[in-house]
This record gives C-alpha cells, structure tokens and sequence, in this order.
C-alpha cells in the first residue's frame, strides 16, 4: 500500500513529488489528498481538468467528520477497485426523491448526497438513477446483505406504516 | 483513464456499501423526506434501520394512540419537528364524546425529555392544556414553530407563556381552536427584543387584544408574512396594521364591517394599495359592500380568497371576485349562489379548490338559490379544478355525470346534499349512477364523500373503482351489509373509513377483519353493530384497537352487557402501543 497515492497499485512513482489536492468540507476542514485518489471521483476529476481546484475543492454539502470517514473507507478499500468496473451508484427512495450516493468511475468513493429531481436524468457526477422503489430494490441496486431476520424485517415495516407515516 | 503501471486483478465483487460508516447514511438519509420512502428503506439492513432512525427530523404520527409518545421519542432522537393528530374526524360535527381522549400532554412531556432540540410542534384535534404551553416555553431553547389546528383545553394564559418564554419563535398558527380568554394581555408578553415572528393567526380568539402593543409587534418584526387577525380589530385600526406591514403575504381582516365613511375608505384603499405581495385573504365580512372596492388593487394578485365567514353576497360579491383572475382556491359561502359560480367559472380559470359552505344548514325553506349548476358551470370551465366540497339541496345523477366527464383530475370530491335520503330532483331515483360516474371517471380520487339518496350499487362501484381512495365519508346511505361488504373487500388503498347512520351490521366487519390492519381507522355510528360482534373483532384481531362508545350518560359497564347489544359508537384502529390507558367511562375498549 502506498500512502502517498492512497493506492496498492502505486507505479512506482511514489518517490516523486504527488501532486496533492485539498477537499475543503463544509465546515472549512481541509483534507490532503493525492490527485489520483481525489480523482476517482468524476466530479473531482471534471474541477481538476477545468483547472478549479487550485484553491481546495469545496464539499459544501459534506460535513468534516462524514468526509473524514469517507476518506478512511477509500484507504481501507482502494485496494478492491478496478479501472473499468462500470459506474456503480446507490439510489435510496422512489420516484421523485431519491438519496444518491455519487459514484465514482474507480471505486466507490462517497462525496455527495443529492437530491435528485428526475427520474433517469443524468447526473453531471456521471451517475445513474435506478426506479428503486423500495429497500428491496435498493438493495439489489446495493447488493446489501439483509442481516433481519424475516419477521423483523415485516415488523420494521409494520410499525412505521401504521404508526410514523403520514 | 489508467494512469500508467499495472493494476492488480481486480476482485469483482461489488462495492462493499453495507461496510460504509453510519454517518455517510445518515447523511444521506437526510435528503429523502417522505416517510414512506424512509420507512421501507429502514427495513434493507440493521445500519439502514439506524441510520434512518438517526436521521428523521420530521415525524408524523397521524393518530396519537397508534404508538406511544415513549416510544417515538425513543426511535427517532433527532426529530426537530413533530406533528401528532387525536380525535376521529367526525369530532367536528359533535360525533365523538366530548372527555373521549386525545390528549397532548403525554406528548409534551415526552418530547420535553427527549427531544430538547424541538423546533416545530403541531397538534391537530387534540386537548392541549395551559400546562401544554407552559411545558413547551420552558423546554425547548430553540422552539419556533407552534400549530394548534381544532384543538381545546387551553387560554390565553397559555398563549402568555409561549409569547413570553419562546425566544425563537416564528410561527404562532392559531386554526379554529376553542381558546378560553383570560383577559390576559397575552400579546404584550412578547418582549420588545422580539422580531422574530413571520406567522400570527389569532382568527380564531374571541377576546380583545390591545391594538397598541399589536402594532408596535407588528412594525418590529419585519419578518411578518401571516398575519391573522380576530373579530376585535376595528377596521381604521386594520389600515395602520397594514400601513405597518405591507410585504404581508397573506392576510386575515377579522371583522370587515363598519358603516361607510368615505375617508376610512381612502384609508384603507391606500393600505392595500402598498401591499405589493398579498397572495392570500381571508376574513368575517360582514354585509358592507361599500367597503369592497378598496380591495380592488390586490384582487389581480390574489392566488387564495377564503370567504366562508363572510355573509355578503349579490352584485358586489361578484364584481370582487370576478376581479380575482389568478384564484387557485375559493372558499366561500352558499350566499354566491348559481350565477355567482358562473361568474368565478367565467373568470377564475386557474382555480384548483372550491369549498361551498352552508350559509344556514338546517333552514329547510332554502332560500339561497345554490343548485347542481354552479358546480357544473365551475367544473366545465376550470381546468385545474381538482378539490370540492360542495353543500347544496338538490343534484342530479345528470349533473354528476357531466362534471365526472369534465374533470377527470378530481383528487378530492365531497359533496354534501344537506338533507338525507334526497333523490335526484328530476327523476326521483337514486343518485347511485352520479356518484359512480365520478368514481369511474377520477382515476387519482383520494377523498370522497357521498350524500343524497344512494343504494349499495354506488358502493360496489366505489369498491371496484376507486384503486387510489384514501378517505371516505359515508352518511344516511346504502340499504343492506352488502353496501359496507363492497367497501371493505375493495378500495385497495383505503386507509380511513367514516360511516354513520347506515344500515351497515356485523357480517361484513366480521368477513374484512383484515382489512382493517391495512388501514388507519375506522368509524361506525348510528348503524346495526351488536356489542357481540365488536367482542369477536377484538378477539380476532388483537393489534386493533376496538373502542365502543355508548349513550354518554349511561356509563353501563361492558360486562354486564349481552352480546345482543347495539353498540352505538365504533371506533377501531390499528396500533402498536397496545390498548390505551386513559378512556373515560363512555369509552370502553373490547
């Protein structure tokens, strides 16, 4: 593993300069990380290009201690990453308000939640919307192990439909 | 993309998302507000289910016995805004016995220990104590929001203690409210340091408030939006309010009567004239057109004219409100009459809600010449007409079938015939075609009230039909079980059933036990439940609650009763709190 470009797929080039980049999170923090491992994400990758991302690239809707375990999981994980995985991206609720978890073309680095107005509209990220209408689609889209046992998961249900909806 | 070098074998497994951080969840989380949508995703893994209960800031609870205050407050410790709901619906025509329940204080005391970061609160039909409001100004350091729609119990010593206590506030929503007047000057205990306010509805008090202090609270909070005022506010005095406040975006006048005098005219027209963002008016106008006209500058830009307190009526009540282009909801009274609706469909084409109210409901003469035309005339040349309630004395199946083919997009029909059992005036046969015509016709119908003369087939057309129901009323209709039968066997999304005075027994509640576990509440008066029946209900379905309520004065213990018994009052509904513990002695769950 190499900690000068957060990967274990260093080229070697660890001994030269790594050119870093600054996330800024909402509440001002500033995390160094390198270009390669900021640019798994597409968003990052796009300000980068555009030559944006001279002052630190602002998160405005990322606190620091959810970027701060953001960053721990991509260092844990950097290693599972494939260059041409195709995007992967998690969709939470149905149609017309959805959670997205942006993707990233490498990897499964988490920078934005947004709301999403549009069923299948592109998102400028570079991510896709799924018709998740439900956990059960979800987790396909997520491929999350249910870890309830059935009857929980029915009582889960049950009590927030009969006594927490609208 | 591939910088250079080599890259491992890639594993293909999927990202591992189960193993992300709750916080990230959380996060997430907080971008879907619907509580549907985060009510199933809780159900997808045990970080889900935590992250969600962590994330919720609004809760709704629809029926304050359907959980436990306790409990809320436990699973979802982040909530800043919560909205609790009590008595059944028919509560508002006097159905429901008076000391029945609902009572707010549980919640109060819940929310106190458990949610100090509150900042919304919202009852609606609920008993809401002195107590209540004191409880809230002392507990919650950044409370700013209080809505108290139909609720009783409390006074203006209570409103003393919110205006003095909460520092924050931005919304005191005062809605239709039984509020007992201290003569306490409630009003000025808002400190001079205090400019927060953007909503005050007071409509509903019936008491004086110091004019004085009102304007002196009114010119400091710049902010003001709303500003609702009652009965007591003389008129002179209404045009220095809003000389104080003109970017008031709506507006309630309180009483709007006075005798003419032309220089209060001036001075009113000139008051509305400065005030550019008025969208919304409402008031208890009473029968002094000559003041209309000073209206006539806002009229253009009002989206919203609720007159259902205003007695005036002929030509000066159409010219106004023919003014009124960009309406989108109507409420007024019967007094408009046919060519009064005429007009408002000529004119109001962006309308979305018209509601008609009974000028005088129990004259049987009817002297107000309101008939099935206005409706139909309204419905034809509205586009966007979606939401109706419609008290009148006489429909026809005709009418009916004309507006269901004209508006297709009804969300909410209610139409209330004022006397039972009334027929179509022209053939004299049930109004079952009519009301199925709308049923057939209105595939997203969520609410839906039917009166007049009706047998069971409009209810096996309701049963059939009606795929996205929601609530229905049902009054002095059907002739047989098999009317309830078609009800409860279908309207799949149907979540609260009201019913009195139809002749609607024990075999169809028995034969949808189950149903009722899919809906919120049901509620059966005046019809031909035995007591036996109510035991067997409970006996099968224990997560339902089963209440009986009897003859108020007769506090006849259950026990003692035969199975053969009529049960007067029905009230079941689902919950998972278990029976509750405060019914008074007219309340009896089986």
């Amino acid at each position: 593993f190499c900690e000068i470009c957060l990967t274990n797929n260093c080229d070697g080039s660890a001994g030269k300069i790594a050119t870093m980049i600054a996330l800024v999170s909402s509440d001002n923090e500033r995390f160094e990380v390198s270009e390669e491992a900021a640019s798994q994400s597409q968003t990052i990758r796009n300000m980068i290009e555009d030559g944006c991302a001279d002052g630190g690239i602002p998160l405005p809707n990322v606190t620091s201690s959810v970027l701060a375990k953001v960053l721990e999981y991509c260092n844990k994980h950097a290693a599972t990453t494939t260059p041409d995985a195709a995007s992967t991206e998690a969709v939470i609720g149905s149609a017309g308000t959805r959670a997205v978890l942006g993707p990233a073309r490498h990897g499964p680095v988490v920078l934005r939640a947004v709301p999403c107005r549009a069923a299948g509209r592109r998102c400028p990220e570079g991510c896709r919307l799924d018709e998740g209408q439900d956990a059960g689609a979800d987790q396909a889209t997520f491929k999350i192990e249910n870890d309830f046992r059935p009857e929980d998961v029915e009582k889960i249900r049950k009590e927030n439909a009969w006594a927490f909806e609208e | 993309m591939g910088r250079g070098g080599s890259r491992a074998a890639p594993a293909a497994a999927a990202p591992p998302w189960h193993a992300l951080p709750d916080e990230v969840w959380e996060h997430a989380f907080s971008f879907l507000p619907a509580a549907s949508d985060r009510g199933a995703a809780a159900g997808a893994c045990r970080s889900w289910l935590r992250a969600e209960r962590r994330s919720r800031r609004r809760l709704s609870v629809a029926n304050c016995y359907a959980a436990s205050p306790q409990d809320a407050v436990e699973r979802f410790p982040a909530v800043r805004a919560a909205e609790v709901k009590g008595k059944p619906h028919f509560a508002d025509f006097g159905l429901v016995p008076h000391a029945w329940g609902a009572a707010a204080a549980p919640w109060v005391a819940a929310a106190a220990d458990g949610w100090p970061l509150l900042e919304e609160l919202s009852f609606k039909r609920m008993v809401v104590t002195d107590e209540c409001l004191e409880m809230i100004a002392a507990s919650f350091r950044n409370f700013q929001v209080l809505r108290l729609v139909s609720c009783e119990g409390f006074s203006t010593a209570g409103l003393a203690a919110i205006a003095a206590g909460c520092r924050n506030l931005r919304e005191l929503d005062l809605q239709e409210n039984e509020i007992e007047d201290c003569s306490i000057h409630w009003l000025s205990l808002f400190p001079e340091s205090f400019t927060s306010l953007v909503t005050l509805n007071f409509s509903c008090l019936e008491g004086d408030v110091n004019i004085n202090v009102l304007e002196r609270l009114v010119t400091r909070c710049r902010n003001l939006k709303t500003l609702k005022l009652n009965n007591s506010i003389p008129l002179d005095k209404l045009a220095s309010l809003l000389r104080k406040a003109p970017q008031i975006v709506e507006l309630g006048t309180g009483k709007f009567s006075a005798d003419y005098h032309p220089d209060l005219f001036a001075k009113l027209e000139a008051a509305f004239a400065g005030c550019k963002s008025l969208r919304r008016l409402s008031g208890a106008w009473d029968s002094v057109p000559d003041y209309l006209p000073a209206f006539y500058c806002v009229c253009e830009g009002l989206t919203s004219l609720n007159l259902s307190y205003a007695t005036i009526r002929g030509p000066e009540l159409i010219k106004f409100i023919s003014r009124c282009k960009n309406l989108q909801l109507l409420w007024v009274m019967d007094l408009i009459e046919d060519h009064g609706l005429a007009a408002v469909a000529s004119s109001c084409n962006k309308l979305q809600e018209l509601r008609v109210f009974p000028s005088d409901p129990f004259d049987p003469a009817g002297q107000v010449s309101l008939t099935e035309r206005g409706l139909v005339d309204v419905s034809a040349s509205c586009p966007m007409l979606e939401s109706v309630l419609y008290f009148c004395r006489r429909m026809t199946n005709e009418a009916l079938i004309t507006i269901a083919k004209n508006r297709p997009n009804f969300t909410c029909f209610r139409l209330c015939i004022i006397e039972p059992h009334t027929p179509d005036y022209i053939t004299h046969q049930p109004l079952d075609a009519g009301f199925s015509a709308i049923v057939e016709s209105c595939k997203g119908l969520t609410r839906f009230s039917v009166s007049g003369l009706l047998t069971d087939r409009v209810f096996k057309s309701i049963g059939a039909h009606a795929d996205r129901l929601e609530m229905l009323s049902i009054a002095f209709a059907g002739n047989s079980d098999l009317g309830l039968h078609y009800i409860l066997s279908g309207c799949k999304s149907l979540k609260k059933l009201e019913i009195r005075d139809c002749p609607f027994g024990d075999k169809p509640l028995l034969a949808n036990a189950a149903k009722l576990e899919t809906m919120r509440s049901l509620w059966m008066s005046s019809c031909s439940l035995t007591l036996g029946a109510c035991r067997q209900l409970a006996r099968k379905m224990p997560r339902l609650s089963v209440e009986v309520m009897n003859d108020s004065e007769r506090a006849c213990p259950l026990d003692s009763l035969t199975d053969e018994s009529p049960v007067d009052k029905l009230y079941v509904y689902r919950t998972i709190a278990g029976p509750r513990s405060d019914t008074p002695s007219c309340v009896q769950i089986v």
